[in-house]
């Protein structure tokens, strides 16, 4: 008997070259090898397999200098260049030479009176704005360069403009008579600063829209604090009292309000109003029948302490909606019993029902309940207080 | 119409249809299909004008300003948004501002534009040239965006333009801008 040492993928390096089992791994191995095959086959195969690279997968270099091609840019197109700048670009820029000065201090005309200021910066850029910013300082004066005769229309980008105080917006939007709407653009707002500002600024213009804006809303605010010790969720999540909350994450492409939005009285009206616009938009319940027929199945699926859990947190939930709120709703057409009083569903209902027993489940498995077939977003909390 | 030069490549889309055939600066012939050319403004005014006679023969529409390697990198563009991009209703001209500017550059174009500047601003004369108002719109963007991580001394040595301000005139400026320069650009940019 002798050991024989190859290198052979799959095979063990020491073997019995007698042995049968070895014999024939080695002649499979062996034809799986191309002929030159030594000790590292493995790399030689790849270097040969490799696909011979065609012409147009090259890279693509350009027979010009910058120089070259910018001299052979029209003014419109360097205009339009140009144009892409939000207001601290422009500024900035408008160093370049004279007539960069020239085309960019109409910023304002390239863009038929719609104005850009980008917030998103790095931060060392965001403190000198703040800094700029500061005390009696007036947003004109900064953007100086740039002629604003003409302005309709600002626009926002970004995530710094949630100002504690409406002073800031006043400073910013405040230099203007032409000035007529105002835009926030990819920002991140609670429902209630949004709402906040709406009508702050509707005083002032004409129109305020809310464009791939991530809103929070603190209203559905459904909260068990810990105080609150249900018999029912105290048997069904254990023995510790837990608070939970539930605030829905929406973004809203587009948003717009304007005159009507200021008819509205009060507070409550103007929140059902936007659940109303979320609900038109398919915001709450963004889904297809499929999610609503495994809601449908999931609440059929609930026993005993489940069903009692589920409408406790219904009548909660329906506490704290007033019939103003349900009346907005679209409503789903889903009906179950396994709620506080046998009801048709709407949107609203159907988020947070679909919610809560996800996240039920994850506690305490439900018997049958598949997952959903899109995954809702974790925006139902639960948490320990111990 | 002018005739292709005798040297010609053939560029060949599976799609059924109409074929319109291009010549670039060089002479070298590309078959499009006609979804794919009439996203150019351009073609499309030109074929319009002919009465669209010109797919049965042997007439070729001649791009005089357009390079092959840009025409090729071009057209694969306008074949991949002939395949991609969805009827959009007409925006006002406001709204369509606004979208250019809040909303970003999609992946596959981001990817496509990931290429030198120098090549970036040799396909916006192109699309400028051929009148393909969204490549251009994209490219001008892109180079914009380049813009922004540049100091303005930068950018004249970039594109060989001459500071013209007087002394006095630069420091003015420079003191109402200050709050708006950035940290100078890391090393070793792509662009």
């Amino acid at each position: 008997m002798s050991l024989q040492w190859r290198s052979f993928p799959g095979i063990p390096a020491f073997f019995d070259e007698d042995d049968p089992l070895f014999q024939q791994l080695l002649k499979e191995a062996e034809t799986r090898l191309p002929p030159e095959a030594t000790s590292e086959p493995k790399a030689k195969k790849l270097k040969k397999s490799q696909p011979r690279r065609k012409k147009k997968d090259e890279p693509l270099f350009s027979l010009y200098t910058l120089d070259e091609l910018w001299r052979k840019s029209s003014i419109l197109l360097i205009k339009n260049i140009l144009s892409y700048l939000d207001l601290r670009n422009s500024c900035k820029l408008s160093r370049v030479s004279t007539s960069w000065k020239k085309i960019l201090e109409k910023t304002v005309i390239l863009n038929r009176g719609v104005v850009f200021l980008d917030w998103r910066i790095p931060a060392a850029g965001q403190r000198r704005m703040d800094a700029a910013l500061s005390g009696s300082s007036s947003w004109l004066k900064l953007f100086k360069p740039i002629n604003f005769q003409g302005i309709k229309h600002f626009v926002c980008l970004g995530p710094a403009l949630n100002f504690a105080i409406f002073e800031e917006y006043e400073k910013l939007f405040g230099f203007q008579q032409s000035l007529s709407k105002v835009t926030f653009c990819s920002d991140t707002f609670t429902d209630a600063k949004l709402l906040e500002i709406a009508s702050f600024l509707l005083t002032e213009f004409e129109q305020v829209t809310f464009v791939n804006c991530r809103i929070t809303t603190n209203d559905p605010e459904f909260h068990f604090d810990k105080q609150f010790r249900s018999a029912v969720w105290v048997d069904y999540q254990g023995n510790h009292p837990r608070s939970i909350k539930w605030d829905l994450e929406v973004v809203i492409p587009r948003l717009v309000f304007d005159e009507n939005f200021n008819k509205l009285r009060g507070e409550e009206e103007q929140q059902a109003w936007l659940y109303n616009r979320y609900d038109e938009m398919d915001l709450i319940f963004p889904y297809g029948k499929e999610q609503m027929d495994w809601l449908d199945h999931a609440l059929d699926c609930l026993s005993g302490g489940q069903i009692d859990a589920v409408k406790h947190a219904d009548k909660k939930f329906l506490e704290w909606r007033p019939d103003y709120y349900k009346s907005k709703m679209r409503n789903s057409g889903v009906r179950t019993e396994a709620t506080t009083a046998p009801r048709d569903l709407d949107m609203l209902d159907l988020a947070f029902l679909g919610r809560l027993l996800v996240k039920m489940n994850k506690a305490k498995k439900i018997r049958g309940l598949r997952p959903p077939p899109e995954p809702f977003p974790d925006d139902f909390n639960v948490r320990i207080d111990f | 119409m002018s005739t292709a030069a005798s040297s010609s490549t053939s560029e060949t889309i599976a799609e059924p249809g109409l074929k319109i055939k291009v010549s670039t600066k060089e002479g070298e012939v590309f078959e499009l299909d006609e979804k794919v050319a009439k996203m150019s403004q351009v073609i499309r005014g030109i074929l319009e004008d002919l009465g669209e006679q010109n797919g049965g023969d042997d007439s070729v529409l001649p791009l005089t300003q357009v390079e092959t390697r840009i025409f090729r990198k071009i057209l694969v563009w306008l074949k991949y948004h002939a395949g991609h991009d969805k009827e959009e209703a007409p925006k006002a001209e406001e709204d369509e501002i606004i979208a250019r500017f809040c909303e970003e550059i999609p992946e596959w174009d981001q990817k496509f534009l990931n290429v030198d500047q120098a090549v970036i601003l040799e396909i916006m004369l192109a699309a400028d040239y051929l009148d393909i108002k969204k490549l251009r719109g994209l490219c001008c963007k892109t180079v914009a965006n380049i813009l922004k991580t540049k100091t303005v001394e930068q950018i004249r040595e970039m594109y060989g333009i001459e500071n013209d301000f007087t002394p006095e005139e630069e420091e003015e400026i420079r003191k109402q801008t200050a709050w708006c320069e950035d940290e100078p650009p890391r090393q070793g940019s792509n662009h």
